[in-house]
């Protein structure tokens, strides 16, 4: 039995020395055990890949402490399940609540049932085993401690209590319990015959005491560590310790390889000089080492550029590069990214979280709908999602939501059901332009809605869970019945979704193992979802193989140590990302952590991990940092970043602007180089089977300039003379127009042509309260009711009460009539409307001189004949609703126009050509009723109890005042406009105060300029 | 370490002998008003070093700084000054030891005072109540779920009678926002309501104090001494009257006052002053008319801002209008506070904290005694840096930790309060300064700039002090007057002449005429300096504005002038074209029966389909096809150029609606954006003055679909909205200078120097009108009713006043930016009388350096020299009215990049040779139920067992064997007994186990 420590710097051969001593051993003894301990899954495959390389892999077995304890415990026949996640979520919820309820925790109370308690205890728990720090030892510890670690302490011991009582463990407990079997049973080890340890740069408690006793055990012991002994360098502190107690504890061997590091002269200048005070030269680099680019971004297309350029030009197999970073979150998705585009298998070493995959999103949203009260737009996500097979198509999941939109219904079966209600009896069918005030929505009534109602009850009926309580078994039970009938398992059939269904079984498996191993636990729909989701947290997601080919290991900064790469970047070094800014753990404070033998949180020794990620690299490293953050501020060099630059001149660090031009050689995918190309404005001829894409962007090039062309127009801008002949034909002299739609054009001709001829209009989200075109109708409908059969309308006493009589009706079969589902607020808008009808029936009957006579005359509808104004070179028809004609005492005539809005009422609108109905209804009163020439013509702000600027009479050009100025401007509009549909002319022209949030272009309209 | 050793390290920063001071004083609180370019940061760093020199740890020595920015700043210049130390030491030990200092500052406490208070609830969650786990919520999603719960919270007042006033007093829309404008504000609400602010009180007293005031009680009592003859004499009939009517009201006022009727009191003051002070009668001569003018001035200074008069369209104070506020008051703090609960429940339930939170949670526990002597006991010293911008209830979070005196040291300046909007305080860092001077600390002025050379400085303090007044008023404590600092640069720089002030004008009818002419003429004398070599390159000159609405003109000019330039954080991202077409082409994959998104896709450059396209596409019949079907069909309608266009729509749809909802949306947006090469589209544009602009603002947008984390495109669209709504995130991708004039906004510039600084857009009037809700620390909630209570009237006018004081302060942040030079750009309009009028901080400072528009104009194009008040020179200078006919040069060639001969590596990677991934262990892949409940016997946990038998070599005899089964069963996840039982079972079936018995 020996024990021998192999001492020396990174990349000095410790791996190699390992590998022979291996050799060695087989071949002294061909059937020799041997057993090779390394941190991770990761470098167990390099070692492996190593062992295999240098001859055969047969007879050792490569794994980390965590598969040697398990073999231990098999051959000393210990059989100890091991809890998974969920279950020992479960035990430490369980432990917590029960301490609460027995009244032993005076600190921790108050957190019981907040899930990141619960993670914060595994987490403490999990430090304390792995440092060995058996419950009896932190209770004593405690004892003089605060209220808080009493606390710990008591759940800390009735947490490992409640486990032995199971007889499960948790995967630390596993250490444990082999140390425990090594302590019991020396035969548990002794066929091993050669035990080496690998590629570690510290241990922890349990690691030290397992060696220890394996090092009594086992026939050789080997183990290496990175460092020197004796060594003051800076770079060395986070060794020196471990060393110390290696020693210490072991006293092995010592064997030091006093070779100078295998690297080139460059990164061997590094490794010698890293954070020295005084440094022995400055050196010029042939390549740059240190690259700064603007964002993490760039960086990753850097980072990923320089991985692409090693590989295609030096020959660096791919499987031989790596990228470490500090920042998952932030990187990862980067990488992924990019290297899609540029065409790099990518592979990343960790787990991402479960609840990040789409397939557990669309999940968690379709059952969590009962909880959200069934909110619309969560309904409307699940009716829409590809993972569920509900048997509704799009075209009915539009319908739903058309429904849903016009109905208001924001959440609730209940909202449906109302909706449904005042759906299926009726037969009202609506929309018409006669007036932009008055649109009914074309909503599917009867027998359509009927069926609607079927397909939706059956959804509801269908993910809805039972009203009671039940067992958590029951419950997954329910939820996989459900799975199974919506076929989600199948319809998740990417690689990515398969794994993270599998991820999702192992979850809901654990939960039903919990309940048995631990008791049921009952609870209602919404308990079982918070259990569920608790659970989910914290469980990742294993990256899908990817079917044997080679890939570029992206890992995390703490992962680069003990492997060996041909080209490694590492990225993210400015300040404040790495070394990242150190917070101390709130559980296990540093004073603790000292006292009780843990790792200090703070004071990391982050520049050992720097150390040892620089020598991770045989020929090639890269080290990059962003130089602007988010807000466009510059961003600091990290100090690693400058213990690096300060070994070189400036030819080491490499800056990358965005906006330098790049040569086309350095483009990493076809994207980029279109990019380049674009922007010098010539793609070589060698590149020319791109040329399909690069008269792509020729094209794009003029829609561009179009675009930012002062004057608007153009094909792309509503100049569309090759369907001038179909616009001719579908708008012939024949065709009877609105006067809404001839104001489409007045204002803004592109309006015209997305609206009108393209027939497009914008969804909208459902909302609470009632939408402008439903409350339009109904306000007229008021008005018109309110007058009709009023003996005299001045009055205003009279008046009062019939808008008061007719107000309550038209409010109490509004939602049938206009289709919307009343809301909470629709007894106070009532309130609200009927006080500002009742303002503007005052308002209107102290109109002084005029009375009203007749209310809703149509013309060009109902056998009326329409307006037709002769334009010269055409006769225009057109059709209306003319709201109200008043009447003075001379018999002069006045035409007045409801509106419900107040704006763009003021005469500069008529003159602009956004306004044109009072005009051509004073026309209609005189000729297409003929009941004379009316002398005046008002808009009317039904909300506003006021009339509109634009006084008919008052209107003035330069030449004219009253009405037949007004005509005489509208007859010019009219004709701009019929020429302007004739000629297929619809360019954009914005309105001077700005564009209607409710035009349907504003989505995408190059001039769109929003109103102020 | 000794003071030796920190004499030696504050000195290795070369400070001055205030900032050596500043840096080197113990034992007393210190309080430094630090002006513009005066080495605030250096000194800073210096104490810091200090500190770590007398011996303390980084985690001792807390420094708060204002952004994070700056805090990266800091602590980057401490560790650099480490270094320093460490080759400077004078001995191993101390070499040692500035080393281990130097590993330690990745622990050290440097950053905003919210990432100190986030430290401080996480060191005391229990006490706090607060999960362990919390992340601070993004501010687009607090934003978005706010606006949820007011909708919610309506919807719960809606059914509680209790509220029904509420909503007849304000309304619908209203209170919705009165409640959003709440929450948004809710730690000061929330103090307001627990002060329970009388706001009659405070109106009567304000009523008191003016009717007391000197300018007002003199003048009554004259008239009033003044008997009715001799007042007829003096006055004569008419006004004799009006004194009589206007006495007869001031008494009936004083009545009501005494009657604590205020508002029938201030109803008489009101009438008093609308009919009984008119000025128009009286003989010329006559003393009551002076009073009476006297009178009016007063009482338009100290009682129209709340009482109104003045002005006719001001309705007068309305008893019914005031019990109406009185009564919405008493019912908004409970709607409030359910509001407020719900909001921190649904933070709860979303493990989260907001900023408000973070500060809230770190007072809250500093106000138990425990916690506070802890905190005390690891603080050594406290350092915080531009204090003038922190609130009451941050200072009592410095204080609380500060302790003892001795261990506070803050850096401010009070000319330089510029976050009014953030709910800064200027008179907080005021009151700090009174309360350790008092106390015997050390208050210290480091007034030494070495920013502006020393021409300059004297010439813009001319100006400033013009402005901004160099008296204190103790009626107005927000107000900061001027005061001078002095130049550390005597001479000027050899490539400037002289004047280093320069007014450039534009002059128009109206201000939308005026302004494009302004930004011209800016462009044009640019072109000028540049080619006088007074602007070396671009970079050098940077435009501050007040507000970003005034980028535009300046963009369109310097595009125009070929002049490059960037938008620094220009806003408005979400309304630039090329993030509207990408939004419309996501919602258009959400649903792709959407048409009219789909239109917006079809025709944006990405797929470039002519309108005409569009129509033939839609209408092949007399109905309309969905354009998803239509791309499907006969594509033949289209023209040879819309065709192949339409053809590469749909491949690109048919690859990726599939995916949509089906992968996160940041990766469906970079498929789609490679897919129509959009980047490269975008970037066709670079060279016609856009520089990047475009394509950079994909690349943020890119970045923010990352951050969402969001999969569902739907959603995904809302929460963009939503943060537009919100106006979070509406920043442009952030932009380098690189050889480009800048454009920002002064908030941008704090703390940043330039060598020509251009004062862009001076003209601007600040944004007008009133809020609806003002929510003040002394006066409560105010809020508008029609019509407006008195309290909002008085809250109305605080708040203008303040932000007038605010103003001038910002006017201070952008002059003192520049180094070498100042120019103040605007434009001016022709009045009804054909003056030619500058308004807002243009007209301020032309009157400053004593510039007569009127001439300048009528010389347009010829410059002319003014004086400050102490003899420094300006050069004034307007463009010619038919500027626009001016032609500048057209755009330079872009440079062409040698392509060097090596091999391109575009092409998709060839397969390396030596696979990796293979040799991972696989993942045990489980396909069952559960709960077992539909297949017992999953095989591939018999298979397990049998090769774990295998490995340890246990056969049926071996009692091992059953416990070995049982763990690997449980170890599976067969949970029922049932289920092991039968697993076992199977297990003794295989032929393995028959052969083995």
């Amino acid at each position: 039995m020996t024990t021998e420590l192999i001492i020396a710097p990174p990349v000095t051969g410790k791996t190699t020395a390992c590998i022979q001593r291996i050799r060695a051993m087989q071949t002294d003894s061909p059937l020799a055990r041997i057993w090779v301990v390394v941190p991770d899954r990761l470098q167990a495959a390099a070692f492996r890949r190593r062992l295999a390389g240098s001859g055969g892999a047969l007879g050792t077995y490569v794994g980390t402490f965590g598969d040697l304890y398990r073999s231990i415990l098999e051959r000393s026949g210990t059989y100890v399940p091991v809890a998974s996640s969920p279950l020992l979520h479960r035990l430490v919820q369980e432990t917590v609540d029960r301490a609460v309820a027995q009244g032993d925790l005076s600190h921790f109370a108050p957190l019981q049932l907040l899930p990141g308690f619960i993670l914060a205890l595994r987490e403490s728990f999990a430090e304390l085993k792995r440092s060995l720090v058996y419950p009896e030892k932190f209770s004593d510890f405690s004892r003089s401690g605060s209220a808080a670690q009493k606390d710990l302490a008591v759940l800390y011991s009735r947490y490992q209590a409640r486990l032995r009582e199971l007889n499960w463990a948790d995967p630390e407990g596993i250490s444990w319990l082999a140390v425990a079997a090594l302590e019991h049973q020396s035969s548990a080890t002794d066929s091993i015959h050669l035990l080496v340890v690998d590629g570690f740069d510290s241990f922890n408690g349990a690691q030290y005491q397992a060696l220890k006793m394996l090092s009594q055990q086992v026939g050789d012991l080997l183990i290496t560590f990175p460092g020197k002994i004796g060594s003051q360098r800076p770079a060395h502190r986070r060794f020196t310790e471990s060393i110390e107690r290696l020693i210490r504890e072991l006293s092995p061997r010592i064997t030091t390889l006093d070779l100078l590091p295998y690297l080139p002269p460059d990164l061997r200048h590094i490794e010698s000089q890293l954070f020295e005070a005084e440094i022995s030269a400055i050196q010029t680099t042939d390549q740059p080492i240190l690259l700064e680019a603007r964002s993490p971004a760039d960086e990753a297309r850097e980072a990923l550029r320089w991985i692409k350029r090693l590989v295609v030009r030096k020959n660096v197999p791919l499987s031989s590069c790596m990228i470490f970073t500090p920042n998952p979150t932030v990187y990862h998705p980067l990488l992924r990214a990019y290297a899609t585009e540029y065409g790099i298998p990518i592979r990343f070493t960790h787990d991402e979280p479960l609840s990040n995959s789409p397939a557990i999103t669309a999940l968690l949203n379709l059952i969590t709908l009962p909880s959200r009260n069934f909110g619309t737009r969560y309904v409307i996500n699940v009716l829409r999602s590809p993972y569920f097979e509900l048997s509704i198509n799009p075209e009915t999941a539009d319908k739903f939501e058309m429904v849903s939109r016009v109905a208001q219904i924001v959440e609730g079966r209940d909202q449906w059901s109302e909706t449904w209600e005042r759906l299926t009896p009726s037969s009202i069918h609506g929309q018409s332009d006669l007036d932009d005030e008055r649109i009914l929505p074309g909503l599917p009534r009867g027998s359509q809605a009927s069926e609607l109602r079927l397909v939706m009850d059956a959804f509801f009926d269908n993910i809805t869970p039972p009203n009671h309580t039940c067992t958590q078994t029951e419950w997954i039970t329910w939820l996989e019945d459900l799975l199974d009938r919506l076929r989600f398992y199948e319809r998740a059939n990417s690689e990515r979704d398969q794994a993270a269904c599998e991820a999702f079984r192992e979850t809901l498996r654990a939960l039903v193992l919990s309940e048995a191993v631990a008791g049921e636990r009952h609870g209602d729909y919404r308990q079982f979802l918070m259990d569920l989701q608790g659970t989910l947290e914290g469980i990742g997601l294993r990256e899908p193989t990817l079917d044997g080919k080679p890939a570029l290991l992206v890992g995390r900064m703490v992962e680069a140590r003990g492997l060996r790469f041909q080209a490694v970047a590492l990225l993210g070094f400015s300040e404040g990302v790495f070394p990242a800014n150190e917070h101390p753990d709130p559980f296990l404070d540093e004073s603790l952590r000292a006292t009780l033998g843990l790792e200090q949180r703070l004071q990391r020794e982050q520049a050992g991990l720097f150390y040892q990620a620089i020598t991770r690299t045989d020929q090639y490293l890269l080290i990059t940092r962003p130089y602007l953050s988010d807000d466009g501020e510059k961003w600091e060099e990290s100090t690693f970043w400058k213990s690096v630059q300060r070994l070189f001149d400036t030819s080491v660090v490499e800056t990358v602007h965005p906006d330098d031009p790049q040569p086309l050689t350095e483009a990493a995918s076809s994207q980029e180089l279109l990019f380049s190309a674009i922007r010098r404005r010539s793609l070589p001829q060698v590149y020319e089977f791109l040329n399909g894409r690069w008269n792509g962007l020729r094209h794009a090039r003029e829609v561009l300039k179009a675009r930012r062309s002062k004057l608007a127009g153009g094909p792309h801008e509503g100049f569309v003379e090759p369907i001038a002949p179909a616009l001719s034909q579908r708008y012939s002299p024949a065709q009877i127009w609105s006067a809404s739609r001839l104001e489409y054009y007045g204002s803004c001709p592109y309006q015209f042509f997305v609206r009108t001829a393209l027939g497009l209009e914008p969804r909208v989200l459902p909302k609470l309260g009632l939408d402008p075109n439903q409350l339009g109708s109904m306000l007229h409908k008021i008005l018109e009711e309110t007058y009709k059969n009023l003996p005299d309308p001045k009055d205003i006493q009279a008046a009062l009460v019939s808008l008061r009589t007719t107000s309550e009706q038209v409010f109490s079969t509004a939602p049938r009539v206009y289709g919307f589902r009343p809301s909470s607020l629709w007894d106070y808008e009532k309130v609200q409307l009927q006080g500002k009808l009742e303002k503007t029936v005052r308002a209107l009957g102290e109109d002084s001189g005029w009375t009203p006579f007749a209310y809703e005359l149509v013309f060009g509808i109902d056998g009326v004949p329409p307006l037709e104004i002769d334009l010269g070179d055409e006769t225009l028809r057109i059709r209306g609703v003319i709201d109200r004609v008043d009447r003075d005492t001379n018999g002069q005539l006045r035409v007045v126009d409801y509106k419900t809005g107040s704006s763009h009422l003021a005469s500069s609108d008529l003159k602009d050509g956004h306004r044109l109905q009072l005009p051509i209804y004073a026309l209609a009163v005189r000729d297409a009723l003929n009941l004379g020439t009316p002398v005046d013509g008002i808009y009317w702000k039904i909300l506003g109890a006021e009339a509109g600027s634009l006084k008919l009479a008052k209107f003035k050009t330069d030449s004219a005042q009253g009405v037949g100025a007004a005509v005489e401007v509208v007859c010019e509009h009219l004709h701009r406009i019929v020429k302007g549909i004739h000629s297929a002319e619809f360019p954009p022209h914005p309105p001077r105060a700005g564009c209607p949030s409710y035009c349907p272009t504003s989505q995408w309209c190059w001039r769109f300029e929003p109103e102020w | 370490m000794n003071e030796n050793l920190r004499d030696r390290v504050v000195s290795s920063f070369g400070l001055t002998s205030d900032q050596q001071t500043a840096a080197l004083e113990r034992g007393r609180d210190v309080v430094v008003t630090a002006g513009a370019g005066s080495g605030k940061t250096r000194t800073l760093v210096a104490r810091y070093a200090s500190l770590l020199a007398d011996g303390y740890s980084p985690r001792s020595v807390v420094a708060i700084t204002f952004t994070e920015k700056a805090a990266r700043e800091m602590r980057s210049r401490v560790r650099q000054s480490l270094n320093d130390l460490v080759r400077q030491s004078a001995s191993d030990t101390e070499r040692h030891r500035w080393v281990a200092l130097n590993a330690e500052m990745d622990s050290a406490r440097i950053g905003t005072i919210h990432s100190l208070c986030s430290e401080i609830i996480r060191a005391h969650p229990a006490e706090a109540g607060i999960d362990p786990k919390f992340n601070v919520i993004d501010e687009g999603l607090a934003a978005a779920l706010r606006a949820q719960l007011v909708e919610d919270t309506m919807a719960f007042l809606v059914g509680q009678p209790e509220f029904a006033p509420l909503f007849s007093i304000l309304g619908i829309n209203p209170l919705a926002e009165l409640l959003a404008f709440l929450l948004g504000r809710r730690l000061e609400a929330q103090e307001a309501f627990d002060k329970n602010i009388d706001g009659s009180q405070i109106i009567r007293q304000a009523i008191e104090t003016a009717l007391q005031d000197p300018s007002i009680t003199n003048g009554i009592a004259e008239l009033r001494s003044m008997g009715r003859t001799s007042l007829i004499q003096d006055a004569g009939d008419k006004l004799a009257i009006q004194v009589e009517d206007l006495l007869a009201l001031w008494g009936q006022a004083e009545k009501a006052l005494v009657a604590d009727d205020f508002i029938a009191c201030a109803g008489y003051l009101y009438q008093a002053r609308r009919n009984k002070m008119k000025g128009n009668i009286g003989s010329r001569t006559s003393r009551a008319k002076e009073i009476v003018a006297e009178l009016q001035a007063a009482y338009d200074r100290l009682l129209d801002p709340f009482v109104g008069g003045e002005d006719s369209k001001v309705q007068p104070p309305d008893a019914v209008t005031e019990a109406c506020f009185i009564q919405a008051c008493q019912l908004i703090r409970p709607a409030f506070e359910h509001l407020s609960a719900s909001y921190k429940e649904a933070l709860r339930q979303r493990r989260a904290l907001d900023f408000d939170d973070l500060e809230n949670g770190a007072a809250q526990l500093l106000k138990q005694r425990e916690i506070k002597t802890r905190w005390q006991g690891e603080i050594a010293a406290l350092l915080v840096d531009e204090f003038q911008d922190t609130n009451e209830r941050q200072r009592n979070i410095v204080e609380a930790l500060a302790g003892l005196p001795g261990r506070l040291f803050v850096v401010g300046d009070a000319r330089q309060s510029i976050y009014r909007f953030r709910r800064a305080d200027v008179t907080v860092f005021r009151s700090i300064q009174l309360r350790v001077k008092n106390q015997g600390g050390l208050v210290l002025d480091l007034d030494q700039t070495y920013r502006a050379h020393e021409a300059l400085l004297n010439a813009t303090g001319d100006l400033l002090q013009e402005v901004m007044g160099t008296v204190e008023d103790s009626s107005r404590p927000y107000y900061v007057p001027f005061s001078p600092l002095r130049a550390n640069r005597k001479t000027t720089p050899e490539y400037l002449s002289d004047p280093h002030i320069e007014l450039v004008l534009g002059a128009g009818e109206d201000a939308a005429s005026a302004r494009p002419l302004a930004a011209r003429a800016l462009a044009t004398r640019l072109l000028e300096l540049k080619n006088q070599k007074q602007i070396h390159t671009w970079d050098d000159v940077t435009l501050l504005l007040r507000a970003s609405t005034g980028f535009a003109a300046y963009e369109n000019a310097f595009e125009e002038a070929c002049i490059p330039f960037v938008t620094v954080a220009g806003r408005g991202f979400y309304d630039r074209p090329e993030i509207r077409d990408v939004i419309n082409i996501l919602r258009a994959l959400a649903d792709p029966a959407d048409d009219l998104a789909m239109a917006g896709l079809l025709r944006s450059p990405a797929f470039g389909l002519t309108d005409t396209a569009l129509y033939q596409l839609r209408w092949q019949n007399s109905a309309p096809v969905p354009y998803w079907t239509a791309l499907q069909g006969d594509l033949s309608v289209l023209d040879n150029s819309d065709q192949p266009r339409a053809t590469r729509a749909l491949i690109i749809l048919k690859d990726l609606l599939p995916q949509v909802d089906r992968i996160p949306v940041s990766e469906l947006l970079k498929k789609l954006v490679d897919a129509t090469d959009y980047r490269a589209i975008l970037a066709v544009d670079d060279n016609s003055g856009t520089g990047g602009r475009l394509w950079r603002n994909l690349d943020k947008l890119l970045a923010d679909a990352q951050t969402s984390g969001q999969v569902n495109v739907r959603d995904f669209i809302d929460y963009l909205i939503t943060i537009n709504d919100a106006g979070a995130r509406e920043g442009e991708a952030p932009a380098e200078a690189q050889g480009s004039v800048r454009l920002m906004t002064i908030h941008k510039s704090k703390g940043l120097e330039f060598p020509i600084v251009v004062l862009a857009d001076a003209s601007r009037e600040p944004k007008g009108g009133s809020d609806a809700t003002y929510l003040m620390p002394k006066l409560g909630l105010a809020f508008k009713l029609d019509p407006p209570p008195m309290l909002y009237r008085l809250a109305k006018w605080e708040d203008q006043c303040q932000n007038d004081a605010e103003t001038q302060r910002l006017l201070y942040v952008a002059l003192t930016r520049a180094k070498d030079k100042l120019i103040i750009n605007g434009h001016t309009t022709s009045t009804n009388k054909g003056d030619w009028t500058t308004k807002a901080w243009l007209g301020e400072l032309s009157a400053a350096a004593q510039i007569d528009v009127n001439t300048l104009i009528q010389q347009a194009g010829t410059e002319i020299e003014a004086r400050t008040i102490s003899g420094q020179a300006v050069r004034a200078w307007a463009i010619p009215m038919d500027s626009s006919q001016i032609k500048f040069d057209e755009p330079q060639e872009i440079t062409m990049v040698q392509e060097s001969d090596i091999a391109p590596i575009y092409a998709p990677l060839l397969e390396p040779i030596t696979p990796i991934v293979t040799e991972d262990e696989s993942i045990d892949v489980h396909p069952w139920r559960a709960t077992g409940s539909v297949e017992v016997v999953p095989p591939g946990v018999i298979g397990q067992m049998v090769h774990k038998a295998i490995e340890l070599w246990l056969f049926p005899d071996n009692p091992q064997l059953i416990p070995l089964l049982e763990t690997a069963a449980q170890s599976a996840g067969l949970a029922q007994l049932s289920q092991r039982t039968s697993s076992h079972t199977a297990f003794s079936r295989t032929s393995i186990f028959q052969n083995g018995r």
